[in-house]
């Protein structure tokens, strides 16, 4: 009997135990918070920042890194199943088609409706999908150009300002090193599309035409340019970029600014600067990425995550922001101060948000970005012709926006 | 009037009941993730059309999806020849070695012991233009550049067969010198007093003996290498394509688990072909025992 009752008890324990550890995190006073932040980000939004909101609201953040890809993926298991774990999360601009698609996330058109006039307006338009605001912001961002000064001026190299210039510095580099020093990110997937569409709008195209007079400039202007490149680039994206650019595989690439903390602080190569970029042959043009709240459908604590939203927008939080890690900030009322190291990058972050252009807000970006990193391919690396190979793609994309167009009305 | 309580225990001693669990695992884990596979390789991504072959056209018709099967296929027949070959070889080794055998085994089996994807970032640092190899070579002046192993050519091929080597062929040694241990020493102590050579006791005894074990070990790795998808992925991304990370590329980044699932069904096929070879060959096995 006496062993009966201490099976019993051993049950409920374990019982206990494992409801405890399905259930999470999901209590009374907390906000969970899915962000994907360097280690200096997140240290600054731990020690500076969150328990701002904490005090304020009497409630613990329970924040946690997460990647752009693997959100999609956690939203995709966590709100089918009806469990929705995270109440507000932070997502790359560039990867909001999957969500929308996939009905992930709620509708924050009061949010956009109602905000703060201090935060720039246009900001919004990346989070809205068919007149639906989704998403809205809390950090814009921009890619900037990073060289190696030590070695520019070693080879009295000027930067190059047009794609002529870039293409007799990237020959000029090769003959002189052995190895093409110019870095582009070939890698595939979001940072290919995303550096493709840039140069593409700076050609004067449209990226979604695939075969206009842009479109044509730009695939040939990289095929004229790949022999002369790194042949890192193949294995460039946005992560590995400052590892090429510290280890002088690249002398010259593009790249978000959060590079600048990675290059100079953790790799300690202050021989590095940057600045805004070449100009194409049409315009200057540099996509505005950066990123944005959204609150995923079936969230428990939605008010909670909306007073979030407004707190990271709000003056004294974006200028921690701005002060503390370089970030361009929303809203027009702050200015950074920053660190002396930064201003040569913050300056160019300034100028290339000048020309900044918003991508498209389309559901068929998941197939753009596909067809245009197999277009690279196909034109650049396995030599196609080039015309060719652009029709074939038009009369893809053609056919794909029929569909949705089909679907929708 | 006492009530009669119905005897349930023929029910536990049915043959049913003991295999009932194993059916349910089967249907709950395996047939149902499949047919779900199945229907969305059969579905339209955009317009949700259900049954279309569209998924498994355009997938047959692309034109990296050659490429990536061929890759899948040589990569399959050069690592099973060279796993074979040098596994062997090495479970020779060892079962005839006088010095450390246990140390060494033991040293063998360290790679097993290693998660794919370091694996594949050590390999990383091994292969990069800027890693270890090409860094030995030019400091010994073979090279003048340094090489590009990872660019997706024929090289990135034998790299890869290379990484994949290091880390399976414990595997295929462990089994292969199990299967010499059970080989009967009288065997050979006959055919020396009988005066066969060295090769003529490989090539008589060894091999038949060792044979059964030989492919069970391939047909192993057989599958396995059909799911080779961590050490690629970390090694090349995307410039050196084969079926499982086409379809983890349709999957993640393109959002398109319709294409997805059917490149997921072209690799299962081409799996079930390997076990299928396996079954055939236990059968055809046992029938030569049986008649023997």
């Amino acid at each position: 009997m006496r062993g009966m009752r201490y099976k019993i008890l051993l049950c409920i324990i374990a019982i206990c135990t494992l409801v405890s550890a399905c259930s999470g995190s999901s209590g009374r006073n907390t906000l969970t918070v899915a962000m994907g932040l360097t280690e200096d980000e997140w240290t600054v939004m731990r020690t500076a920042v969150f328990p701002l909101f904490e005090q304020a609201h009497h409630l613990r953040i329970n924040a946690y890194q997460l990647e752009p890809a693997d959100l999609i993926t956690k939203l995709r298991a966590t709100v089918g199943s009806g469990r929705a774990a995270i109440d507000v999360f932070s997502q790359d601009n560039m990867q909001l088609f999957a969500l929308v698609e996939d009905h992930l996330v709620e509708p924050l058109d009061q949010l956009s409706q109602n905000h703060d006039p201090a935060v720039y307006d246009n900001l919004y338009r990346i989070g809205t999908f068919a007149a639906h605001t989704y998403f809205v912001p809390y950090r814009p961002n921009v890619q900037i150009t990073y060289y190696n000064k030590e070695k520019f001026d070693h080879f009295g190299i000027a930067l190059p300002e047009t794609w002529d210039d870039l293409l007799s510095v990237a020959r000029m580099l090769f003959e002189k090193t052995g190895q093409g020093r110019i870095g582009m990110k070939f890698w595939g997937g979001a940072p290919t599309a995303t550096q493709l569409y840039e140069l593409i709008v700076s050609a004067g195209g449209d990226p979604f035409s695939f075969n206009d007079e842009g479109c044509i400039k730009t695939f040939r202007f990289l095929s004229t340019l790949a022999p002369y490149l790194s042949p890192d680039s193949k294995r460039a994206k946005w992560d590995t970029t400052n590892t090429y650019l510290a280890n002088e595989s690249f002398y010259y690439a593009q790249n978000w600014p959060f590079g600048m903390s990675v290059l100079i602080r953790d790799y300690g190569k202050t021989t590095i600067s940057a600045y805004e970029g070449v100009a194409g042959p049409a315009r200057r043009a540099h996509v505005i990425g950066g990123e944005v709240f959204g609150i995923p459908r079936g969230c428990k604590h939605r008010e909670r995550a909306v007073a979030f939203i407004h707190f990271m927008q709000s003056q004294p939080v974006q200028q921690i922001l701005a002060d503390r890690l370089g970030w361009p900030s929303i809203r027009r009322d702050v200015r950074s101060a920053g660190e002396p190291w930064r201003q040569p990058f913050l300056e160019a972050v300034s100028k290339a948000l000048a020309d900044g252009v918003y991508r498209e807000n389309v559901l068929y970006w998941g197939e753009f970005e596909k067809y245009i990193n197999e277009a690279l391919v196909r034109i650049v690396f396995n030599g196609e012709d080039s015309t060719a190979v652009l029709n074939d793609y038009h009369a893809q994309m053609s056919n794909v926006i029929t569909a949705y167009e089909k679907k929708n009305s | 009037m006492k009530k009669r309580i119905p005897d349930i225990s023929a029910v536990f001693e049915s043959p049913l009941f003991f295999i009932a669990p194993l059916c349910f695992f089967i249907a709950v884990c395996l047939f149902f993730p499949l047919g779900t596979l199945l229907v969305q390789s059969a579905t339209e991504k955009i317009t949700g059309a259900f049954p279309v072959t569209e998924n498994y056209r355009s997938l047959v018709t692309h034109f990296m999806f050659p490429r990536a099967f061929m890759n899948t296929v040589l990569i399959a027949a050069i690592s099973l020849a060279l796993q074979g070959s040098l596994g062997l070889a090495l479970a020779l080794f060892l079962h005839h070695t006088r010095v450390a055998p246990r140390f060494l085994f033991a040293l063998l089996l360290v790679p097993l012991g290693v998660p794919t994807i370091v694996n594949g970032a050590v390999m990383r640092y091994i292969f990069d233009l800027h890693g270890f190899l090409n860094e030995a070579l030019l400091r010994l002046g073979v090279i003048a550049q340094p090489v590009d192993w990872l660019d997706g050519s024929l090289v990135s091929l034998g790299v890869l067969v290379a990484a994949d080597l290091w880390k399976v062929l414990p595997f295929v040694v462990l089994i292969l010198v199990a299967g010499r241990k059970t080989i009967d020493r009288q065997l050979y102590e006959a055919a020396a007093i009988d005066g066969a050579s060295a090769w003529q006791q490989f090539r008589y005894i060894t091999m038949p003996c060792i044979k059964p074990f030989l492919v069970l070990a391939l047909i192993l790795r057989g599958i396995d290498v059909f799911r080779l998808f961590e050490l690629p992925l970390a090694l090349f991304g995307s410039s050196f394509p084969i079926l499982s990370t086409y379809a983890y590329f349709e999957f993640s980044r393109y959002n398109n688990p319709y294409r997805a699932a059917a490149a997921s069904w072209i690799l299962i096929v081409s799996i079930g072909v390997f076990v299928i070879a396996y079954f055939w060959y236990d059968r055809v096995r046992r029938r030569e025992g049986g008649a023997a």
